[in-house]
């Protein structure tokens, strides 16, 4: 299955769209990330591999700041989005989100219908003029999300009562609805089936026409379908960083191997 | 005596919101206070609202913590004379009021003691009813 999908892979963007450099993470005494250096690509995959608490999900939690939200984490370095650094102090973290969406482990739409669950973000940041418009956004997103179909009907039922997979898709959807720049997804498929997770992995590619996406994900089957670079994080340490059929065919660093043939982690 | 009951059930309902939710709401650019009163507080206000049940019909019957304060004037005439007068004037409250009227021999007192108790109850369960139908109007399943 990883031959087919490593032959076709072809990486077209060579823009930078996310630039770290030097990042440290510290929760509390707790020195969780150490120098960090990455350059994320515009409209590619990238997947962010590892063992459980090696980091992944705090530097991806890093990218938008949501690290902000937890009182004991400190974070040093520097991250440039499109050369704008954003721990800088102009930069309103409301508004970076905004650029920089999110899609949780856990599907957790707001116990609300599945209009407002996708209208919540356009509607907050006044993307839309009137109603008409809004209700375009919805199903423009919707559809983005593969979930239109399934859900056009029904659009005053609430998020909740949908199941897995399809809640899943409507967080990415609602994710999308602000038209993000950047999507960084923390294990999205870990909570669902083998066919939600088809269905999430066919999303992601398509995505990666529009949006630079960034994966963590503790598949390495995963990581080897959908990206088209991956990270491989071991004890806060980025080990290494490049093309995917690389890292899986032929790493470079031994901690890196032993990992993705299963001998650590 | 009231803010004890109301305090610690609200603290509990917020903290009942889960967390996701939070996480959902700033991850898609809303701000701190967006994601409160547009998400955590609407989804703990079931829970808020029981607690302002309780502490409200507990409240309406407390006597002791008035004789404390002072809150225990006898009120004679039923309108004061004049806005600020009202504040300034002996004052009391129901029960306490209640209490004043039942203790004197006048048969006229009792009548006005029942009236009171009357208005009590009344008061206390439409306050009641109006509260369920709030709770169950916002009531949420996950």
């Amino acid at each position: 299955m990883n031959d087919m999908t490593l032959t076709e892979r072809a990486v077209n963007a060579t823009e930078n769209k996310i630039t770290a450099r030097n990042v440290q993470v510290y929760y509390g005494e707790n020195h969780a990330i150490k120098d960090v250096d990455v350059d994320i690509l515009d409209k590619t995959v990238t997947a962010f591999i590892g063992p459980s608490g090696c980091g992944k999900s705090t530097f991806l939690r890093c990218l938008n700041r949501m690290n902000d939200t937890i009182d004991i984490c400190r974070v040093t370095g520097e991250i440039l989005l499109d050369n704008e650094d954003i721990y800088d102090r102009r930069v309103d973290p409301v508004q970076l989100r905004a650029k920089v969406g999110m899609v949780f482990q856990k599907p957790n739409p707001f116990p609300k219908s599945i209009y407002d669950n996708v209208a919540y973000g356009p509607k907050i940041h006044g993307l839309t003029r009137n109603r008409a418009e809004l209700d375009e956004t919805v199903e423009a997103s919707l559809r983005k999300a593969a979930l239109w179909n399934e859900v056009k009907d029904r659009l005053t039922a609430p998020g909740t009562g949908l199941s897995g997979g399809q809640q899943q898709r409507l967080c990415i959807a609602r994710a999308i609805a602000t038209s993000p720049e950047v999507l960084l997804m923390d294990e999205p498929c870990s909570a669902l089936d083998p066919i939600a997770t088809a269905q999430v992995e066919e999303l992601i590619d398509e995505l990666r026409t529009n949006y630079s996406v960034v994966i963590v994900t503790h598949s390495m089957q995963q990581a080897a379908r959908v990206s088209q670079k991956t990270a491989f994080f071991h004890l806060g340490h980025l080990v290494e960083y490049g093309d995917t059929d690389k890292i899986f065919t032929n790493p470079t660093d031994p901690r890196t191997e032993s990992y993705i043939t299963g001998r650590i982690g | 005596m009231t803010l004890p009951t109301i305090i610690i059930s609200t603290r509990a309902a917020l903290k009942a919101v889960p967390p996701s939710i939070r996480d959902a709401a700033l991850g898609v650019g809303a701000s701190k206070m967006q994601s409160v009163f547009h998400h955590v507080l609407p989804l703990a206000m079931p829970g808020v609202l029981t607690g302002t049940i309780i502490g409200l019909a507990q409240a309406l019957g407390e006597t002791a913590p008035l004789l404390l304060i002072g809150m225990v004037g006898y009120v004679a005439t039923n309108t004061p004379d004049g806005f600020i007068d009202g504040f300034v004037s002996p004052n009391s409250a129901m029960p306490a009021q209640i209490y004043e009227w039942a203790k004197r021999a006048d048969p006229a007192f009792y009548e006005r003691a029942w009236g009171g108790i009357i208005i009590l109850l009344v008061f206390l369960l439409s306050m009641n009813i109006i509260a369920i139908i709030l709770r169950r109007k916002f009531e949420r399943r996950w």
